[in-house]
């Protein structure tokens, strides 16, 4: 609870005028005997009350938030915890990556204030920002979830104060995360395809790509990275360059002619590649036994 | 006492361009391409009684537009939260397709081929519509329940379709005559989306003095009303080189089978967590789930038919068991160290069925289950004040469990079930003077595995130590990059300088290096990454800021592939931001934002002697796959006017102008036909300039 009596001597100084308006701050709030006082954070701070005999000015708090502050991040980070690891959310913090890397809560909240920037979707990316630059650039591409629009945000997929899941996933694994919003992937399937079934970001990128949907690589080459393609196509050109459907050189035939089949230079390399025929690369769950039987994701 | 705040906005905004102008900017925009002019209006409502301590929140935006929201927020806070939320989100896929195709939405949309250009602009896009509800109770101070349930329905139409290429293996009525019929075809079929998904979350959570303990269940219901797919397949179709030919009997068979759409499917989850705070200094949290996911939607009655006999579902089932425990401690002042140990086994219990059957040869479908051991260490030693260094060891094990012996492995060429990687960190931390700082990583990891599974070209595999052994006929496989053995390193580099109290610089440098040792001369044979980052914050006065950052990266793959062919793929990629915001004067706030991103991927082919003949000519007269690019300018210039101390104007403008050179749908001015005349357009450049204008008034 609130020690009242010992944020009386702070208030006498840090008052409306010092402090910037935290009205609207759950640390704020009027009838809730969990809210802390001044020096629940700071500590009782005796020297910086009142300047010790002898000393040339007060001395800081106890306990100081500030860029400079010369209080050790674990200290810091104690004082939130004592209070917040009663969330589910903040449980798996110790040990965590954040943790670990000495990031300390004030790096990224701050108390003062009615407009924490980590609390609210439309800035806490930027916050993140300071840090992931990757991700920054991979965000401005333009295959992209919509957080540079401000409908998403990066705590719709990462609990950054710890978790069971990779990279701080919310959920206890990528594709478990995925599934919260694109369920429709999850099956499981008649035919599931191995890396979807193990990690999504086998094949995406969540943060963003110049490839269509999210993906790693431009199909092919993405699918070539496991699968023996087909032969034609060895050679990787697209329709209106020369050669493809015109005759490259007398007696050599065009890439592509009237007889050609469909899995030829254009239909492996371009429109969706090959998923022009393999279309089902999240699993298929047709259990059709007849040829052409439907694992190889045609339908 | 009582505290109101209420602030509406309203205004108006607009937009230039047409669909094609407009393809990049509204694929998030919830603007229709037809409009010009939209309205903004929102509101945010705050009320809090300080006697009784209730408050609540009511906030609202985008109201005008298809991506609206509304929120509530009603708490006693430390007593009860209640919480909804409603929110919209639409999708526009970027690419224009024009098509003879109706019915699109639907589950049996009927293909009409078209002269490329000549057929109907298609609309495709997604739709979500969600509501959540939450409640929150603290019933003691160690004791609180939290219940939440979201519903979203999704509705809509993406990209997808069908197509296929008769082999030989298949009969003449498949493959047709040559310069008569045709006998492949890659056909544009939207996929339709009308399904709904249902999460629900329940909690209760125990809080003792050292001890932490939360009970939680999670359940996840996906409903799809759209079973399968049924294209109805024209008379003909166009063959490879534009010329309309009817479709050969077989052919037309297999494009018009049904197609599976995603089924219905259930996961549910019950976890404990908890942490324990053994003193000021040491810290154990512990997580352990386990999750049922299931998926048995009747075949027949997803309009799917010819399953094996006596089997109407797939009964699919996969049971997940989590186990992680992490721990940090400080030993010592100088010494911490941090801990996470992490298990997971997903049980693949999907019963099996004979779903392959090629000639008279029968396969069974194939379990995938996935069991990993990951544990983290890491202990990081505060030298002196200015020194800090850092070592931390990984080791992660992936057991792929028994090979379906009943399954086959057609379409991949080469697994093994046992992989391992270990990986070591150090990073060393200097504080040089009160104004800089600096900072050096270094990581490496070494992955290997078990025995490759050789393709015994029917029912299952065999084990070899080395699938490259005379006999075995393996070189030409490819390795999957997750599996083959790899070596990985890593530089970090870090900088912080603070030269003047109002600036600041922060540089970055990372470079990374994979190198494959997968037994195979195809695949990806190595990777590599470089990322520069460098960021400013200049304080011009009190009332005037500037920032801005440049980031330039790149990428490569080097990769293996079939006909002696080579690739080698190079991606650069520049991002550069520059922001000015201040205050002109007491009453009015300007800003102004700059950014460029240039990527670019280039492709490098290269035959060896073995070549074929078509080969070598195709990329001697094609030069090789033409280079993609993506550049993109943001430029957005805002005001804000306060006129009193209840209302202000706030005025947006922002141009966007994106070019985006890519071969996918389009090259040369020859585009990438569907066999039903069917094309795909993306605007090579495309320009939008949007200015909103909002008036704000609040008042307590």
């Amino acid at each position: 609870g609130v020690d009242a009596e010992a944020s009386k001597a702070c208030v006498e100084c840090h008052d409306a005028e010092d402090l910037s308006d935290s009205s609207r701050h759950a640390h704020s709030h009027p009838t809730d005997a969990r809210t802390p006082g001044c020096t629940t954070c700071h500590g009782p701070s005796p020297g910086h009350v009142k300047k010790p005999a002898g000393a040339p000015k007060q001395l800081p708090p106890d306990i100081t938030y500030g860029k400079k502050t010369a209080s050790p991040v674990a200290v810091r980070n104690a004082v939130c915890t004592s209070c917040h690891s009663k969330e589910t959310k903040r449980m798996l913090w110790a040990g965590s990556q954040h943790e670990a890397a000495d990031i300390a809560c004030n790096n990224c909240h701050q108390n003062h204030t009615n407009t924490d920037k980590a609390l609210a979707r439309a800035t806490e990316t930027e916050l993140c920002y300071g840090c992931h630059k990757e991700q920054r650039t991979q965000l401005a591409r333009p295959s992209h979830h919509p957080i540079p629009e401000g409908k998403m945000a990066c705590r719709d997929c990462h609990n950054v104060h710890g978790s069971a899941g990779p990279k701080l996933a919310k959920k206890d694994s990528t594709n478990d995360t995925c599934y919260s919003c694109h369920a429709e992937k999850r099956g499981p399937f008649v035919h599931p395809h191995e890396p979807a079934t193990q990690d999504c970001a086998s094949c995406h990128n969540p943060h963003g790509s110049t490839v269509q949907a999210m993906l790693k690589a431009r199909p092919p080459m993405l699918c070539m990275q496991c699968h023996t393609p087909h032969v034609t196509g060895g050679v990787g050109a697209v329709g209106g360059q020369p050669g493809v459907f015109t005759a490259p050189r007398v007696g050599v035939p065009p890439a592509v002619g009237p007889n050609t089949g469909g899995r030829n230079v254009v239909n492996t390399w371009q429109g969706r590649a090959c998923s022009n025929c393999h279309t089902q690369v999240h699993g298929s769950n047709n259990p059709a036994t007849t040829n052409p039987t439907p694992q190889f994701l045609f339908r | 006492d009582t505290v109101t705040e209420t602030s509406v906005s309203a205004g108006l905004g607009a937009v230039d361009g047409n669909r094609l102008d407009r393809a990049q900017f509204d694929q998030y925009s919830g603007l229709r391409p037809s409009q010009h002019v939209f309205g903004l209006f929102g509101l945010d409502y705050y009320r809090r009684n300080d006697d009784t301590g209730v408050a609540v929140r009511f906030g609202a935006s985008d109201l005008l537009t298809d991506n609206r929201e509304l929120g509530l927020h009603w708490a006693r806070q430390g007593d009860w939260v209640f919480s909804a939320d409603y929110k919209e989100l639409v999708r526009r896929e970027t690419v224009i397709f024009n098509s003879g195709i109706t019915g699109v939405g639907s589950a049996a949309p009927v293909l009409l081929p078209v002269t490329p250009g000549t057929g109907s602009d298609l609309d495709l896009r997604t739709r979500r519509e969600g509501v959540g509800l939450g409640f929150r109770k603290v019933i003691s101070p160690s004791l609180q329940f939290e219940l939440s349930g979201r519903t979203e329905h999704k509705t809509g139409s993406r990209l997808f379709g069908v197509g296929f290429a008769c082999p030989s293996a298949l009969a003449i009525t498949c493959t047709g005559t040559n310069g008569i019929q045709t006998g492949s075809g890659v056909l544009f079929v939207p996929e339709p989306i009308d399904s709904d998904h249902n999460q629900v979350d329940a909690r209760l959570s125990f809080a003792a003095e050292k001890l932490r303990l939360s009970f939680g269940y999670y359940g996840s219901f996906y409903q799809n009303s759209l079973g399968s797919l049924h294209p109805q397949i024209p008379g003909s179709l166009f063959n490879p080189t534009g010329t309309l030919l009817p479709v050969s009997s077989g052919l037309a068979g297999i494009l018009g089978n049904p197609v599976a759409l995603p089924p219905d499917n259930q996961a549910h989850q019950l976890d404990i967590t908890g942490a324990y705070l053994y003193n000021a200094r040491s810290t154990v949290n512990f997580k352990l789930s386990r999750t049922r996911a299931t998926q048995n939607a009747n075949f027949l009655a997803e309009g799917l038919s010819g399953a094996p006999a006596g089997v109407s579902d797939l009964g699919g089932r996969v049971d997940t068991t989590l186990a992680q425990v992490g721990f940090s401690t400080r030993p010592l002042a100088k010494l911490s160290v941090q801990g996470t140990l992490r298990y997971e086994d997903r049980d693949d219990k999907t019963p099996l069925a004979l779903y392959n059957v090629e000639g008279t040869s029968f396969y069974t479908n194939r379990q995938l289950p996935y069991r990993t051991t990951k544990a983290k260490l890491q202990a990081n030693y505060q030298f002196t004040s200015a020194w800090r260094g850092t070592l931390g060891f990984g080791r992660e094990l992936i057991d792929r469990g028994v090979f379906t012996p009943t399954s086959a492995t057609a379409g991949v060429t080469a697994e093994r079930q046992k992989t391992a990687e270990t990986t070591y960190r150090a990073e060393l931390r200097r504080q040089m003077t009160e104004a800089f700082s600096g900072a050096v990583a270094l990581e490496h990891s070494e992955r290997s595995g078990s025995n490759w599974l050789r393709d015994n070209s029917g029912l299952g595999v065999t084990e070899v130590p080395d699938p490259n052994a005379p006999g075995i006929g393996f070189d030409r496989g490819i390795f999957m990059p997750t599996l083959a053995d790899r070596r990985r390193d890593k530089v970090r580099l870090l900088a912080d300088w603070q030269p003047l109290d109002k600036l600041s610089v922060q540089g970055a440098l990372d470079v990374g290096i994979d190198r494959y040792q997968a037994p195979g001369v195809y695949g990806v044979r190595d990777t590599s990454m470089r990322q520069a980052t460098v960021d400013f914050n200049y304080a011009i006065t009190d009332a005037w800021n500037v920032n801005g950052f440049v980031a330039h990266g790149n990428q490569t793959i080097d990769q293996g592939r079939p006909d002696q062919a080579f690739l080698a793929f190079r991606n650069g990629e520049t991002n550069v931001g520059l922001g000015l915001t201040g205050k002109a004067t007491s009453k009015l706030e300007l800003g102004a934002n700059l950014s460029y991103l240039q990527d670019r991927a280039t492709f490098v082919q290269a035959l060896d002697t073995t070549a074929s003949a078509a080969d070598a000519a195709l990329l001697a007269a094609s030069g090789g796959l033409p280079p993609i690019t993506f550049r993109q300018h943001v430029l957005r210039l805002s005001g804000k006017y306060t006129v009193d101390k209840k209302s202000s104007v706030r005025a947006e403008f922002a141009h966007y102008r994106t070019r985006w050179d890519d071969w996918a749908w389009n090259f040369n001015g020859t585009p990438f036909v569907f066999a039903d005349g069917t094309v795909g357009t993306r605007k090579l450049v495309q320009h939008v300039n949007v200015l909103r204008v909002v008036y704000t008034y609040s008042w307590k």
